[in-house]
């Protein structure tokens, strides 16, 4: 993984100097709120309902075990003890007090960590697929670009003061596990047009959630990787110049390209590219080769022959290894090795919540399993990349013994849900609670392996932080004269066949949302055919007959 | 005969500077982080209450703002959970312990 020099850690220095000195000065009451909080929302510190929360990034959701070990640390000496992992690969601290925030920042900086630019109206952390550099179905890996664009987006002196929040994501791979389309800017590494078999770059732009669920537009299908930087430049200048500042509701980059339509935006975009002098903007051949040589494949030692027939025979064995192996365990590029999800999503429990016990004993296995590094996937759970199968069983019967071998990634009960109304200021219901409850009706793992694949996102307000527009299943709190209510809409798809969810119609109670869920997977279960995933079956017959099952029948 | 309209309670709310912790306005020009402690208010002693709490905003609590209470409790959800913490225990909580 990419390590700091000396540059970099200078200037993360730098940056914690100079938010201490802005934190003394707004204790003692020299600036005020108002000059302070822009400065505190770029080093990542919130106000929420109760503290304030500190979001640390995590680039491109790669860590190392040590890191993970410091957060624990932190959630212990300064928290109450855990931390919350994030739907854009980051860690949240909901209890940190302001005046322990520089000292946190400090022991964060000796790691390598910080929370520079996880908030605020600048370009945000990049994210990446959690099985980057080893997903078996990859054309390259993105992460020396994820770590180009950290570099390039850092401290950028022009784009420190955009309309709007800015987010960027990137995948190497045909399956995209980086929900790319539904970011500011997506970016999938594929072969190029020209049939040269030359690797470049798919750029979307404009997807996004909120107020105005958009999937990101094909901007361009060619772009070489040696211009990345640039062609990244005059998308943020196009933006940077023209977005709206007077709402900031309608700030956001898909908000510009539904008024300007794509081609007059895209017209723009090239004109400010090739008007620039690019050579100070994009990186010599030769520091893309530096920078990617951190990222070279690991040391694999070869892994015996037999070992596929062993794993079988466990499997076989015992049921319960047998559904881990289903849900949680991911084909990897070189023979003999696996990338092992994590799930942070407990029966009943809060969504990519980890106390520092369970992140100080994924750091032991992370050690001994992962050769010392781990991914935070934007589904809120964590990853080991470097997993051997001969090692698997061990691996399962460890995580057993701390409580996290729960069988149910990608599946139901591993719901993606933001902190809703029981932590954030903008929330408008609790999330947390309804993941609880979900989670518990659908705590049976057989049932859940019977069901299948399916995503399920909740968000506590319109901000949707949840995700929920890109949810197969998708639920969204709002407050409706003084009490919670719960829309659910379907379809959604956060992958290469990205889609907006749809509404199914009238909202439900918290008492009946998690039945209406129930009654949709049943509907599903009635309605597939073969091997048909929730998606897979909702793309067949739409979402009439989800809508029949949950309101009646609908008038001819 | 004019019906006269009972203006609705409040209380002012902020969250203390250093830490973030919720506090209520109280007597003689302090914050608690009771809600029982906190002042109740309407009308005019509202809005010259706030007035003075703002003051309060250079160095000691930020956000200060009022809501209103229903039988001695914040009337909205959002307050509630101001007041009380969250509604769900989260794993090292001592209430999770206990159980």
């Amino acid at each position: 993984m990419y390590r700091y020099d000396e540059f970099d850690a200078a200037i993360v220095a730098d940056r914690t100097r100079e938010f201490s000195d802005q934190v003394a000065r707004r204790l003692s009451g020299e600036i005020d709120e108002d000059s302070f909080k822009p400065l505190r929302l770029m080093n990542g510190v919130y106000l929420q309902l109760h503290a304030y929360m500190l979001r640390v990034a995590v680039p491109y959701g790669e860590l190392s075990a040590n890191q993970l070990r410091r957060m624990a640390r932190i959630a212990k000496d300064y928290d109450k003890g855990y931390g919350h992992f994030t739907t854009r690969q980051n860690i949240q601290y909901n209890w940190i007090a302001l005046s322990d925030m520089p000292k946190v920042l400090e022991e964060l900086a000796e790691v390598g960590l910080h929370a520079i630019q996880t908030s605020g109206n600048c370009i945000r952390n990049t994210t990446c697929d959690p099985l980057a550099g080893v997903a078996a179905d990859e054309y390259e890996d993105p992460r020396p670009w994820a770590e180009l664009i950290r570099q390039w987006s850092t401290f950028h002196p022009e784009f420190t003061f955009l309309p709007r929040k800015f987010k960027i994501a990137i995948t190497g791979a045909t399956k995209d596990r980086a929900a790319v389309q539904f970011h500011d800017v997506g970016l999938e590494l594929a072969p190029l047009p020209d049939g040269s078999g030359e690797i470049g770059f798919k750029v979307y732009v404009g997807g996004g959630m909120g107020r105005t669920p958009r999937v990101g537009r094909l901007l361009r299908d060619d772009l070489r990787k040696e211009h990345l930087l640039s062609y990244l430049e005059a998308i943020l200048r196009t933006y940077n110049m023209q977005g709206r500042r007077d709402n900031k509701y309608k700030a956001r980059i898909k908000i510009l390209m539904d008024a300007l339509g794509v081609e007059a935006f895209r017209a723009k975009v090239d004109a400010e590219w090739e008007a620039m002098e690019r050579t100070t903007v994009d990186v010599p051949a030769e520091e893309v080769a530096r920078i990617t040589d951190y990222f070279a494949p690991l040391d694999y030692a070869p892994v015996s022959t037999g070992t596929a027939q062993e794993v079988a025979d466990l499997r076989a064995q015992d049921p319960a290894f047998d559904a881990w192996l289903n849900a949680n365990v991911h084909a990897h590029k070189v023979e003999g090795y696996a990338g092992v999800t994590i799930s942070l999503k407990p029966v009943g429990g809060i969504p990519g919540d980890a106390t520092t016990d369970e992140m100080e004993a994924v750091a032991d296995l992370v050690d001994r399993y992962s050769q010392g590094i781990l991914r935070v996937t934007h589904e809120q759970n964590l990853l080991l990349p470097h997993v051997r199968q001969d090692q698997l069983h061990a691996l399962w019967l460890a995580l057993q013994a701390v409580g996290l071998e729960t069988p149910n990634v990608g599946h139901m009960g591993d719901i993606i849900a933001c902190p809703g109304l029981d932590y954030c200021a903008l929330a408008t219901a609790r999330s947390i609670p309804i993941a609880q409850e979900i989670s518990a009706r659908f705590k049976d793992m057989t049932r859940i392996q019977d069901i299948g694949p399916v995503t399920l996102n909740i968000s506590g307000c319109i901000n949707a932080c949840g995700h929920h527009h890109a949810g197969n299943i998708g639920i969204l709190g709002l407050e409706k004269a003084g009490d919670e209510a719960y829309q659910l809409v379907l379809g959604g798809a956060a992958d290469e066949r990205a889609a907006v969810a749809q509404q199914t119609g009238r909202g439900f109670s918290a008492e009946g949302i998690v039945d209406a869920v129930e009654t949709v997977v049943e509907a599903y279960m009635e309605l597939r055919e073969g091997s048909e995933t929730f998606i897979d079956t909702f793309r067949r017959v739409g979402i009439t007959p989800f809508k029949e099952a949950l309101h009646g029948p609908t008038s001819a | 005969m004019s019906k006269k309209t009972v203006p609705a309670l409040h209380v002012i709310s902020a969250n203390r500077l250093t830490d973030g912790v919720v506090v209520y306005r109280c007597g003689e020009c302090t914050w608690s982080e009771a809600f029982s402690d906190a002042l109740v208010l309407s009308g005019e002693s509202l809005e010259d209450e706030l007035v003075l709490a703002k003051a309060d905003e250079v160095s000691g609590v930020v956000g200060v703002y009022s809501h209103e209470v229903s039988d001695g409790a914040p009337a909205h959800i959002r307050d509630r959970i101001r007041a009380e913490g969250p509604t769900v225990l989260y794993k090292t909580s001592p209430s999770a312990k206990a159980h």
